[in-house]
């Protein structure tokens, strides 16, 4: 499902190159949940975001189902990340003047498609939030926010989904939900890839694999 | 759900910073509406005062010109007609003549058919006594002018003496203590004081104008007069001068004419100048509001683009901070799928819909201005003769939208070209 092929990425901070992750392949499988371990500023992040058709890598590749999301235009990687990405953050990213359904809904809004307003509800009601329907973000709890970001990711039924630090601001039972929710969906048929450090998070997942220094260590 | 439904959530929610951008609109709409509304306001007032200005000039310029006319009377007796036995050293030393000619003379010279002269007005004058009150008086028997029937008629310059009425001049009715309406025996017989003349420094001051008639009687006169007074003669220049004398000596061959040009001339000259300064001083006028008028618009030309500037830079530094503030929300939205051109339509519908509503209220704000400006102005608020026009209105409306989309467009360019994966990484 995701193939990374000798993916390096450099930044450049203040005329000086950093490189973020190098050399590093990997390979998630349809209806894997993938952890990846490793200490802040090794490069997970970083690998996350090149992933996820975000961030362009310096050299490599990244394949998404036989796809290259870097060889299509801005637009179609857009679009291929609205049909096919699903992204999950620590910060919940939700947006603060939509209440909860519509939070769920902007998923949709690029990738129109019949029936997305009652798969919303469905999600709504797998994660406890249909009493929440109609709040804002800034009404909910923590565990909430990260549930109705977790609905967002799954609306499109993508076959790649990203959490980054997914349970990082959640107690255990929150983060019992989310890990859950992911492995579910991984066993469902769909790619997972969670970037955290939290042990009990990355033993949840089918694979863990270490990071160090942007290079795999241990690839699980 | 739909971007325009995201836009409406997002103004409903965020009412302040909308409303600031908004409000910067509404202000360079009703400046536009404002400032034109005043300079219509102003140059209606402009037109009516001068209007009136005009009026109240052309009033006082006729009745300028008709007491000119009466006051300068004397000068227009530029020929005065006199017996051709009069010696003019003594006419001179007397301010009237001794020797007399036939009354009817006035009559041939009314027929005859000497253009050059309006009326005519026969005279018999005397320096006598007035032995009733032991005074020595110019007396003067007059019967009116006599127009002229071959010219237009005019209003006569001397209005006569009423038969068994009597004008004194001002010393006399100072020092006798005469008043009008008084009945005063004069020669033996009576008459009744029509008129008391104000003071003119002149022999005038002691004089005393009665009928012809009675001052023939009284004289032992009958049917004779000292001198004819031809009046507003139009003689300018030597050769007219002459070719009145000559035709003048055709119709009355005992007489002789002497010329009082000089004087018509300076009559004809004050009168002009009157004439001429009156149209000066409204052209001045004129002048002093067309330039008060210019200066106006160039102020307005000045002032409603300084606002619209200053009101652009405020809606660009509005839409700035909403982008800024909107960053990790734009980040999280390019994550899932939205494209640039989503995220441009997002930030500039919310300009556009600033622009609209602040147009709106700008419009409202600048039409209830322009209703106080207009006050007592019997013209419409809105129309094409109004304050404002409604093709002003709509200009306004379109300046204000384009406003409001063109200052935040650089802003919405900038969010929607910033790359997500830097703001979610530093979040």
């Amino acid at each position: 499902m995701l193939k990374l092929n000798q993916v390096k990425k450099v930044y450049s901070i203040h005329g000086r190159e950093v490189t973020a992750i190098d050399q590093l392949s990997l390979v998630v499988e349809t209806g894997q949940a993938v952890a990846i371990e490793g200490a802040s500023g090794c490069g997970k992040t970083t690998l996350l975001l090149v992933s996820g058709a975000l961030l362009h890598p310096t050299s490599g590749s990244v394949m998404i189902d036989d796809d290259d999301p870097y060889q299509m235009s801005a637009n179609q990687r857009s679009a291929f990340r609205a049909k096919h990405i699903g992204f999950v953050f620590q910060q919940f990213h939700l947006i603060p003047y939509l209440d909860v359904l519509q939070n769920v809904l902007t998923a949709s809004l690029p990738n129109k498609q019949p029936g997305t307003k009652e798969r919303a509800d469905m999600l709504i009601d797998q994660f406890q939030l249909q009493p929440r329907i109609h709040h804002l973000p800034a009404e909910l709890s923590v565990g909430e926010k990260q549930r109705v970001a977790l609905a967002r990711a799954l609306l499109n039924r993508p076959k790649l989904v990203l959490a980054d630090e997914p349970t990082g601001n959640l107690d255990p039972a929150n983060a019992t939900i989310v890990l859950d929710a992911l492995c579910t969906y991984a066993d469902q048929g769909a790619a997972v890839l969670i970037v955290t450090h939290d042990p009990t998070a990355a033993e949840r997942a089918h694979r863990r694999v270490r990071l160090d220094n942007g290079q795999i260590v241990d690839a699980g | 759900m739909s971007i325009i439904t995201m836009v409406g959530l997002e103004i409903l929610r965020r009412k302040r910073s909308f409303f600031l951008a908004m409000l910067a609109v509404a202000i360079a709409v009703a400046t536009m509406l404002a400032v034109h509304g005043s300079l219509k306001v102003y140059d209606v007032r402009s037109a009516q005062m001068l209007a009136v200005k005009q009026t109240e000039l052309k009033q006082r310029l006729k009745q300028l010109q008709d007491e000119m006319r009466k006051a300068t009377l004397k000068l227009s007796f530029n020929l005065a007609i006199l017996p051709a036995a009069q010696d003019l050293s003594d006419w001179h030393a007397k301010d009237y003549a001794t020797a007399t000619m036939p009354e009817n003379y006035v009559n041939k010279m009314a027929h005859s058919k000497l253009l050059a002269v309006h009326h005519f007005l026969p005279t018999l004058t005397r320096k006598t006594k007035w032995p009733e009150m032991n005074r020595t008086v110019i007396l003067v028997g007059c019967r009116g002018e006599v127009p002229n029937v071959a010219k237009k008629p005019r209003n006569p310059l001397v209005q006569p003496v009423p038969d068994g009425s009597m004008v004194i001049g001002y010393e006399l009715s100072r020092s006798l203590n005469l008043q009008v309406g008084q009945a005063v025996r004069f020669m033996g017989r009576e008459f009744k004081i029509a008129r008391c003349q104000s003071q003119r420094g002149s022999k005038e001051d002691i004089g005393v104008w009665i009928p012809l008639k009675d001052a023939q009687e009284l004289l032992d006169l009958p049917g004779r007069i000292n001198s004819i007074l031809a009046l507003e003669c139009i003689c300018v220049g030597d050769s007219a001068i002459e070719r009145i004398r000559a035709e003048i000596a055709k119709y009355l061959p005992d007489t002789q004419v002497v010329e009082l040009g000089t004087k018509v001339v300076a009559r004809g000259e004050a009168r002009a100048k009157v004439k001429q300064e009156a149209v000066d001083s409204m052209e001045r006028a004129k002048q002093i509001e067309v330039q008060l008028q210019s200066e106006r618009h160039q102020l307005a030309a000045r002032i409603v683009p300084g606002v619209i500037a200053a009101c652009g830079i405020w809606i660009f530094l509005a839409a700035l901070l909403n982008a800024r503030r909107r960053r990790p929300e734009i980040a999280i939205l390019r994550a899932l799928g939205f494209r640039a051109t989503h995220i441009l339509a997002l930030l500039i519908l919310r300009s556009l819909a600033g622009g609209i509503l602040g147009s709106l209220l700008g419009i409202a704000t600048g039409l209830a201005a322009a209703w106080l400006l207009r006050t007592d102005l019997a013209i419409p608020l809105v129309g094409p003769e109004g304050i404002v026009t409604v093709q002003l209105i709509a200009g306004a409306a379109t300046i204000g939208s384009l406003l409001g989309v063109v200052a935040g467009w650089i802003p919405a360019l900038i969010a929607s070209q910033q790359d997500p994966a830097n703001i979610l990484k530093e979040a």
